[in-house]
């Protein structure tokens, strides 16, 4: 029967000499095709513990990163073009111009994928070799296919001329098509997702022109070949100092989020919100704190959430949704959250799920987060078996294979240990007030670990957390046996 | 460096592990597994064997006796330790057992032991100790949560999950002919000198089922055989209620994106309903209800896999009725979408005829050539940039070219590429069967690609192309 239990294993390759691929990621893959979403999704996830573990295997791998990802947004939706803007070595002139150029409210609908290139890199030489153009800064329209340019300039354009390239290109207003196809097929949660994510986009936006700032998205980050940052943000809700920024408007306010509030509304009102993939809870810029609108929307479909969590408590995109919206908000006490959901009994899964942890670590503000966060993370540290806790190797069987691969491997995996669970664990002991839980904690893993590095990391750990003495103390220590 | 490379593979396997059950730890060869650890995947307990000094081993017979009613009911695990691993020898201290003779003890999580014996236990000995100790299942376990918790999806997913696997089991043990010796026949691998007293012998417990059918009852492989409506309603009922709630009552809709985890998995009906009239009927019923939900999302693959399980029940698939009516999204670039792929397949598989297949499965190759292009062009900026920054170049292009290989196993012989090359045979497109052929061939010249090609002619009853493409195997 052509009806597998679950995905089998492949293993993919990526470049990791000059001229030879070598098999580096292994990917979960439906044997009759390949999803492009599960993929996507299966590679950040691994890109994540990966990076951690394995820099060195991943890193200078930007290019193939972005062609995974462009294929997971490839799906359903896909644009008829792209422009490709290629600015003179260290500068984004055109870059800008083309940002401020599509957010203006003629080209505002028709969300053209932009890539920003130096005409030095290795992508501008490509084009420039590929469709015979002079090495100048310039701007291409190329069809998706990539098979011929559909205009191109030196200079940005007005709106008006450019909108009649991206017609000639094929675009199209997707919003208005999309509420067209609503009107025939109410109930395709695929249009409503569309139309939400379009909105999203178009509010994004508008709200960052209104507020005059620019947050990066991660995939932004690897746009620019900022690997690292694009790793580092996959567990983590950006903390973005909207104070900074320009307050927006009540006018302003509903000009960038009415749309997309009434969507989701809408959406929550009917119960399909959790049907509906809500990509933004992960990969959107988060602005949401500065606009009222979301706000009281938040406040009013939040309580919705935690229901759902109590029915499905080990969901991430619930967790994602509901940590989301308790950003937006300026934080909501987890406490109670907790008590209320029973997660499943016999499940060795850790509890919450490891990234609702991870996230809301990234997000948290109170001393109540810090302290339900530390008993957390404190039982994860009791109940599973860290390389930085146990001198003895440990039992995993990943944690055997590295350590039989010699010191490089050991090294990510301790730090990979002090980066997903010691370190965050330290730092809410720090910053609930428990120093001297952390400080026992500390000089048993430094005894048990002997990791040379562990002295710097917790004194710039408590460093960052104002604990001046506790910083020299930590950062004089010297492990006897040191690895 | 071999390892080194082995590691994110068994990273990974580890981080998709979570979706099972129950995980069991893999003891052999590691010398550094401690009981605990062993048993903390299991908090139902389990079933852990010493072999004797001379290597009596009580391992398959466990195995066995654990796969017979009644103790098939307990879904237990039972593992076989190696005495002269710490796990090992931790059990052995922990009992005082000397090394010569097997043993194995029925164990909880906290490490108290429940029954022990030094020959093969009976399933019936194991349903009793197992019963009369504090242990319980995870079956019971989650229905007694299920009672205070009853909307918890999770739970009720992994319940399905166990009745499903129970009733799949008995359903199997059932129709299968009648075994010529029983486990309980066994020859004892020692005498009984040592039988532990905890071990009980009795009457057998109420939750077996019907009657085995007789020894000519047709084998498994004369399938689909029916079960008896008695045998049917003892078997499928438990998991034909639970199931039909996790589906009316929309538990089945928080699938993970990815179509990974337990509810992903319960709300697939089982492979077995093709045995059970009960389960074809629950199938029916429940038809309409799915589609619904599929026509809202007919790009969810998870959606598909559960409408596709109901629809194999039913002994057919016809993806295309369920798209009659839907047009492509806004801006969609495939229609029909590629998560009905696999039903098309399937339906193809089943009616030999390969028309409807054909175009989905185009679709898709073409679809993974371009992605494959596009990868190959981004490895060469990716290693053109690392030889740039190595050389102290800004905009040199002498960077050396890339080969991309089998990436990803979609530039070479596959199981995709051999349907598509299968529809083509089918439907009499030899050349474009060829192109395809020494397109991928090109690719990965490897002898198992022509001769898995020269195969699949041979069965399409493409002796030809078969001819010719057996030759590029060197």
């Amino acid at each position: 029967m052509l009806r597998p239990r679950c995905g089998i294993l492949v293993f993919s390759w990526l470049p990791t000499s000059e001229n030879r691929i070598e098999e580096r990621l292994p990917l979960v893959l439906n044997p009759y095709h390949l999803n492009p979403r599960v993929i996507a999704m299966r590679l950040r996830g691994l890109a994540l513990s990966l990076a951690l573990a394995l820099p060195q295997a991943l890193c200078g791998q930007t290019a193939v990163m972005r062609a995974h990802l462009d294929r997971d947004a490839g799906e359903p939706t896909t644009s008829p073009a792209s422009l490709f803007v290629l600015d003179a070595k260290g500068t984004r002139t055109l870059f800008n111009g083309f940002t401020s150029l599509l957010q203006t409210e003629e080209l505002r609908p028709y969300q053209v994928p932009m890539r920003g290139y130096a005409t030095g890199s290795g992508v501008g030489r490509d084009l420039i070799s590929k469709y015979h153009l002079s090495a100048k800064a310039q701007w291409l329209l190329i069809d998706k296919q990539s098979s011929f340019v559909v205009a191109q300039g030196e200079e940005i354009p007005d709106a008006q001329s450019f909108a009649a390239y991206l017609h000639k290109a094929g675009f199209h207003d997707l919003v208005k098509e999309l509420r067209a196809y609503l009107k025939e097929f109410p109930t395709s949660l695929e249009a409503h997702e569309q139309l939400l994510h379009q909105l999203r986009q178009r509010g994004e936006r508008a709200a960052q022109r209104f507020m005059g700032i620019q947050i990066e998205t991660h995939r932004e980050r690897l746009d620019r070949g900022d690997f690292a940052g694009f790793m580092h943000a996959e567990a983590t809700i950006e903390k973005v100092d909207l104070a900074k920024a320009k307050a927006l408007d009540p006018i302003q306010d509903l000009e960038a989020w009415a749309a997309f509030a009434q969507e989701l509304e809408t959406v929550f009102r009917s119960g399909e919100w959790r049907e509906i993939h809500l990509p933004w809870v992960q990969d959107g810029r988060a602005l949401d704190a500065a606009s009222p609108t979301l706000r009281v929307l938040y406040h009013r479909w939040q309580p919705t959430v935690e229901e759902a969590l109590q029915r499905n408590p080990a969901s991430e995109s619930f967790w994602d949704l509901w940590i989301w919206m308790s950003q937006a908000q300026g934080g909501r006490p987890l406490a109670p959250l907790l008590e209320a959901l029973k997660p499943t009994p016999l499940v060795s899964d850790p509890w919450p799920p490891v990234r609702a942890v991870q996230t809301l670590f990234s997000v948290a503000t109170t001393q109540d987060d810090w302290r339900t966060l530390e008993s957390l993370y404190q039982t994860q540290w009791n109940t599973e078996s860290h390389p930085l806790r146990e001198a003895a190797p440990t039992h995993t069987t990943a944690n055997r294979a590295l350590q039989n691969s010699g010191q490089e491997a050991q090294t990510a995996l301790l730090d990979q240990d002090w980066t997903t669970y010691l370190g965050p664990l330290l730092e809410c002991c720090l910053r609930s007030g428990d120093t001297s839980q952390a400080d026992a904690l500390f000089i048993q893993a430094m005894d048990a670990s002997r990791w040379m590095a562990l002295p710097g990391k917790g004194a710039e750990l408590a460093k960052r957390c104002h604990q001046t003495a506790l910083a020299a103390r930590w950062g004089a220590l010297r492990p006897t046996d040191s690895r | 460096m071999h390892s080194l490379k082995q590691a994110p593979a068994l990273l990974f396997a580890l981080m998709v592990g979570w979706t099972l059950t129950a995980q069991t730890l893999v003891t052999a060869g590691d010398n550094n597994l401690s009981l605990a650890q062993v048993l903390r995947f299991h908090p139902e307990g389990m079933i852990l064997s010493l072999p004797g000094a001379q290597g009596q081993s009580l391992g398959p017979a466990i195995e066995a006796a654990l796969d017979q009613e009644p103790a098939v009911a307990l879904q237990l695990s039972s593992q076989e330790l190696i005495l002269n691993q710490k796990v090992g020898a931790e059990l052995q201290r922990l009992k005082g057992w000397s090394a010569e003779k097997p043993h194995w003890v029925m164990i909880g999580p906290d490490q108290r032991v429940h029954a022990e014996g030094s020959e093969a236990p009976t399933p019936a000995l194991i349903f009793e100790a197992y019963g009369q100790s504090p242990l319980r299942t995870r079956a019971s376990v989650l229905r007694e949560f299920l009672k205070l918790n009853s909307d918890q999806s999770d739970a009720l997913a992994r319940l399905i999950l166990a009745t499903r696997s129970l009733a799949e089991r008995r359903t199997e043990l059932l129709l299968r002919p009648k075994p010529t010796t029983s486990v309980q026949e066994l020859p004892p691998t020692r005498d009984r000198a040592g039988a532990p007293k905890e071990a009980l012998t009795g009457s057998t417990p109420g939750e077996t089922v019907g009657e085995p059918v007789p020894d000519s009852a047709p084998a498994a492989t004369a399938l689909p055989a029916r079960l008896r409506d008695e045998q049917d309603a003892n078997v499928w009922d438990d998991y034909a209620a639970l199931y039909e709630r996790f589906i009316r009552e929309g538990h089945w809709l928080d699938l993970a994106p990815d179509g990974s985890g337990p509810i992903s998995m319960a709300g697939q009906l089982s492979d077995s309903a093709e045995h059970s009239p009960h389960l074809i009927a629950l199938a029916q019923k429940l038809l309409p209800t799915v589609e619904d939900h599929l026509r809202s999302r007919p790009s969810d693959e998870g959606r598909w896999q559960v409408w596709a399980s109901l629809r194999s029940a039913l002994g057919e698939v016809r993806p295309s009725t369920v798209l009659q009516g839907l047009r492509p999204l806004p801006g969609a670039h495939r229609w029909p979408p590629a998560a009905a792929l696999s039903a098309f397949v399937e339906e193809a598989q089943r009616t030999g005829d390969w028309h409807q297949a054909e175009p989905v499965l185009q679709t898709s190759f073409d679809q993974n050539s371009e992605f494959l292009h596009a990868l190959e062009a981004a490895a060469q900026e990716d290693a053109s940039q690392r030889w740039n920054t190595a050389h102290g170049e800004t905009n040199s292009t002498a960077g050396p070219k890339v080969e991309m290989g089998n990436y990803f196993g979609f530039g070479g012989w596959n199981g995709e590429i051999a349907l598509l090359v299968e529809a083509k045979l089918r439907l009499g497109k030899l050349a474009e069967a060829d192109r395809i052929v020494q397109e991928v061939y090109a690719r990965v010249p490897k002898n198992a690609t022509a001769e898995s090609a020269a195969a699949l002619a041979r069965t399409c009853g493409a002796t030809g192309l078969a001819e010719k493409w057996g030759r590029l195997a060197k």
